[in-house]
């Protein structure tokens, strides 16, 4: 008897449909699986025949032949070990003809019959063409995001077994407890006092979509202020978070699975961790790194000088174009990654805390220092400020700062400009684009003027000052042409340096 | 054999010595101290040479380098590469230059104007990790002692070493031949463009003031030559000014070593809470004159200088057109480098009002800036 059960595979973040064939035919009993299973992948003929056994069914001694279509389709992990043992019992007969038909099976199998979650749910389920899927109990409500498919979920396969002979009902959907999850408490830009230009700072890098260095001594306040770019930045559309969700779902680990994702993610991850971790990829199973969890949101580099070059140079693609690009033999993909980059670093291996003049370093320490980041990596910073560790008199007694709600307000507004530019936010703008939308008045070209012939501003420097400008006009609600206020204001936004770096800013 | 030959060749076995791989100024002494330079290095050459205080695996070493080097008339190969060599003991106005030091190099390299010789001599030193502050006092302090003849002599390290320099080649360029000339002691060979920085300042010093070295043409800076070359200086000047040191800084090895040879040691007082100038005010602290323009080195120095140059160094004041808030954000700036957030702290003003004046003040130079922060410069 043949049966062709429908089911899927996860590439990065993309789901691929696969059709399970089986055929249980005569001959000495055997049990093959072909159709390019990885090792993982095969490894599901062990798991599956103690799954079947244990739920007191006949396991067809007879040939069993798996085919996994199409063919030229990688297909790893556990995932298929449950349309894998639909396909036998109903090629085997033991469960009605027709039950499974019109369905799509997601879940791993435990060795007692278990059905376990697969990471990527919801990207497995958008590439199930099937009316119905059923996955495993902690998953349904993911299942269920994309509201296309009736989504039932067992806890175990002889459930599943029982549902399908009509022997027993459909087990109902657990309870979820995080469908309406307990908001948790974001850091609120309130709770900082002092830092007037770090405030200003992660006001403009939210609403222009400015990638923000910090420059200062350990305990400076960046991590503070790192922490709350993400409140400012507006709600992701429905269409934003499923896309976001599909990512951290595809990167999940079983449990962590933890409903839709609303709002901009920040991620933050350590300079130690490895490239694939940080980048994406990996050996085994091809995995979002953190530059595409921190898609539609905040990618918080703290040291920034710690990180091994390879890995800022990997990100010049993200960088460019959003995406990370995986090429490799049987597998080419995309990766989303679309962030907002947060750099925070000392100025100098001593932490120079007091500026020009306090720094102990040797020369030679201070070029090896400057060395690690790049003229062209710096440049993509729009925003870069130095930090000292406030005044202690503000933390005591320092009115509390502007709460993040109405600073959000303000970015909200900024951004519905850049929208009627036809950009997300002025940080998209190119040369040309900078140069239509963001022209200066002739007190601010005077003073543009000044600072190019000073080299204290370089011309490609120039136009992005202009791009930061226009951000800050949108905040304040004024139409171009820039101000001298304005153009200013960009100007201070953008001195902190590093130590060794010869790049004019 | 002529009288002209015989020092040649001595000029020679000493610049052999000098060249000798791991050599340094006591090791040169000790060779320069076993008898006539050419049987010094013909003994060494024919592994002859045993001496206590020299190690026996570098004299094996030294063997087949002298062999080679004495091969070549290298006192001709510096001539042509514009250096001229000088064995310190056999020229009566090197050795009454350098007479306080115990131990005076054996040699010296230099490119230039020995005439520097004639002039009065002040060296001028400080931190390389200099505040605008210290680099504006050094440039004005180069600039006027050089103005009224003095030789100001540094070592043409970044910072307050460089802007010192620059100062005297300021006032070269302005009075042709009356100024002092710019003399500069470096710790590498002559050839070698040490710090990258003050390459451009080391050429223009070689051809219109004086560049020293005790070191031969390819020698590379390490740290232990900064040191000795502070003796140099030292020895060199009649007045040492530390402009700005940090606590344990290079500069106040040099003031030590001023003062152990009876110089006068002099500082200029920084802000107490400058740590660039921690090491200048402890100097103050301990007893070392004040320095707060040109006018009080000539008086130490025994000059009775022209009104002008004292008048000149008169406090530094505002720019006469700011605006009210250019002026406001200027005093709260103070002497101390600030960053954005200080001054609108200070003085109470919104972002982008601090942001405008603070873009006036770098436009008329009134403030500079540097890595994020913000510090008073000369108008
Ligand atoms: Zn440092």
């Amino acid at each position: 008897m043949l049966a062709a059960v429908s089911s899927a595979v996860l590439t990065g973040v993309e789901g691929h449909p696969v059709t399970v064939e089986v055929h249980v035919g005569t001959g000495l009993p055997s049990f093959a699986i072909v159709g390019l299973p990885d090792a993982s992948c095969r490894e599901s003929r062990d798991r599956v025949r103690a799954a079947v056994t244990s739920c007191r069914v006949q396991w067809p001694s007879r040939r069993i032949t798996v085919n996994l279509a199409p063919s030229g389709l990688r297909k790893a992990g556990a995932g298929l070990d449950l349309a894998i043992a639909v396909g036998i019992l109903a090629a085997a007969e033991e469960i009605p003809a027709g039950s499974w038909r019109d369905t799509g099976f997601l879940g791993e199998l435990g060795l007692d019959g278990s059905v376990r979650p697969v990471a990527g749910t919801l990207c497995l389920v958008d590439a199930v063409d099937q009316p119905a899927v059923v996955v495993a109990d902690r998953v349904a409500s993911e299942a269920a995001l994309l509201g296309r498919h009736r989504v039932r979920s067992v806890p175990h396969l002889a459930a599943l077994v029982a549902a399908l002979r009509g022997d027993g009902p459909w087990p109902d959907p657990p309870v979820d407890r995080r469908a309406d999850p307990v908001s948790i408490p974001m850091p609120d830009l309130a709770e900082v006092r002092g830092h007037e230009l770090g405030r200003r700072a992660l006001e403009v890098s939210a609403a222009g979509g400015h990638h923000l260095l910090m420059v200062g001594p350990p305990g400076a306040g960046k991590t503070l202020l790192a922490e709350r770019l993400g409140g400012l930045l507006p709600d992701l559309h429905p269409s934003e978070a499923l896309e976001v969700t599909r990512i951290h779902s595809a990167a999940a680990e079983r449990d962590s699975f933890a409903g839709l994702v609303r709002r901009p993610p920040t991620r933050a991850p350590h300079h130690s961790a490895s490239q694939v971790a940080l980048i994406g990829g990996g050996s085994q199973h091809l995995r979002p790194g953190e530059v595409s969890l921190a898609h539609r949101g905040v990618l918080f580099l703290d040291e920034l000088g710690e990180f091994p070059a390879t890995v800022l140079d990997a990100l010049r693609t993200p960088l460019e174009d959003g995406v990370v690009r995986i090429a490799r033999a049987e597998l080419r993909t995309t990766l989303p990654a679309r962030f907002l980059l947060v750099g925070a670093m000392n100025p100098c291996p001593c932490g120079a805390a007091g500026g020009p003049g306090s720094c102990r370093c040797s020369p030679a320490q201070l070029a090896r220092y400057g060395r690690r980041l790049s003229g062209p990596f710096l440049d993509r910073f729009d925003v870069r400020i130095q930090l000292l560790p406030p005044d202690p008199a503000l933390l005591v007694d320092g009115a509390p700062g502007e709460a993040t709600a109405s600073v959000a307000a303000r970015v909200a507004q900024a951004r519905a400009r850049s929208a009627d530019r036809g950009v997300e936010a002025n940080a998209a703008l190119d040369a040309p684009g900078v140069d239509r939308h963001a022209p200066l008045d002739h007190a601010a070209a005077r003073l543009a003027e000044g600072a190019l012939r000073s080299g204290r501003l370089s011309a490609r420097g120039y136009r992005r000052v202009r791009c930061v400008a226009l951000t800050l006009a949108d905040l304040d609600g004024v139409d171009p042409p820039i101000g001298v206020e304005h153009l200013a204001e960009a100007l201070v936004l953008r001195t902190a340096g590093v130590a060794g770096d010869r790049s004019a800013a | 054999m002529t009288r002209n030959d015989d020092d040649q060749r001595r000029l020679d076995a000493l610049v052999v010595m000098a060249s000798l791989e791991g050599i340094t100024p006591a090791r040169l002494r000790t060779l320069a101290t076993l008898g006539d330079p050419t049987a010094v290095v013909d003994r060494l050459a024919r592994r002859r040479l045993h001496h206590g205080a020299l190690p026996r695996g570098a004299v094996e070493q030294w063997a087949g380098q002298a062999v080679d080097l004495r091969r070549r008339s290298l006192v001709d190969e510096y001539r042509a590469a514009g250096v001229q060599v000088v064995e310190v003991a056999a020229d009566p106005r090197w050795g009454a230059a350098l007479a306080t030091l115990e131990d005076p190099p054996v040699v010296l390299f230099c490119r230039g104007e020995v005439t520097a010789l004639e002039h009065r001599r002040v060296a001028v030193v400080g931190t390389r990790a200099a505040t605008a502050y210290g680099r504006e006092v050094a440039g004005s302090l180069g600039r006027d002692l050089a103005g009224e003849g003095v030789a100001v002599v540094s070592g043409l390290a970044k910072g307050i070493d460089a802007a010192a320099h620059r100062g005297a080649m300021v006032a070269h360029h302005g009075d042709g031949g009356s100024a002092g000339p710019p003399v500069a002691v470096v710790a590498n060979g002559l050839d070698i463009g040490y710090p990258a920085d003050s390459r451009r300042l080391q050429v223009d010093i070689g051809r219109c003031g004086l560049l020293l070295s005790e070191h031969p043409l390819g020698r590379r800076p390490a740290p232990w030559q900064f040191l000795a070359r502070n003796r140099i200086i030292a020895a060199l000047a009649e007045v040492v000014v530390v402009v700005e040191s940090h606590e344990r800084g290079g500069a106040l090895s040099t003031a030590e070593r001023a003062a152990a040879a009876g110089r006068t040691v002099m500082a200029v007082p920084g802000p107490v809470r400058s740590a660039a100038s921690a090491g200048a005010n402890a100097l103050l602290a301990d007893g070392a004159e004040v320095c707060r323009h040109a006018h009080d080195v000539f008086v130490a120095l025994g000059l009775t200088t022209s009104a002008a140059a004292a008048a000149a160094d008169a406090a530094v004041g505002a720019p006469g057109d700011l605006s009210s808030t250019g002026r406001v954000v200027l005093d709260a700036l103070g002497w101390e480098p600030a960053t954005l957030d200080q001054l609108v702290l200070r003085s109470a003003l919104p972002l982008a009002t601090v942001a405008v004046a603070v873009e006036e003040l770098l436009s008329c130079g009134a403030v500079a800036t540097s890595g994020g922060f913000y510090e008073r410069a000369a108008p």
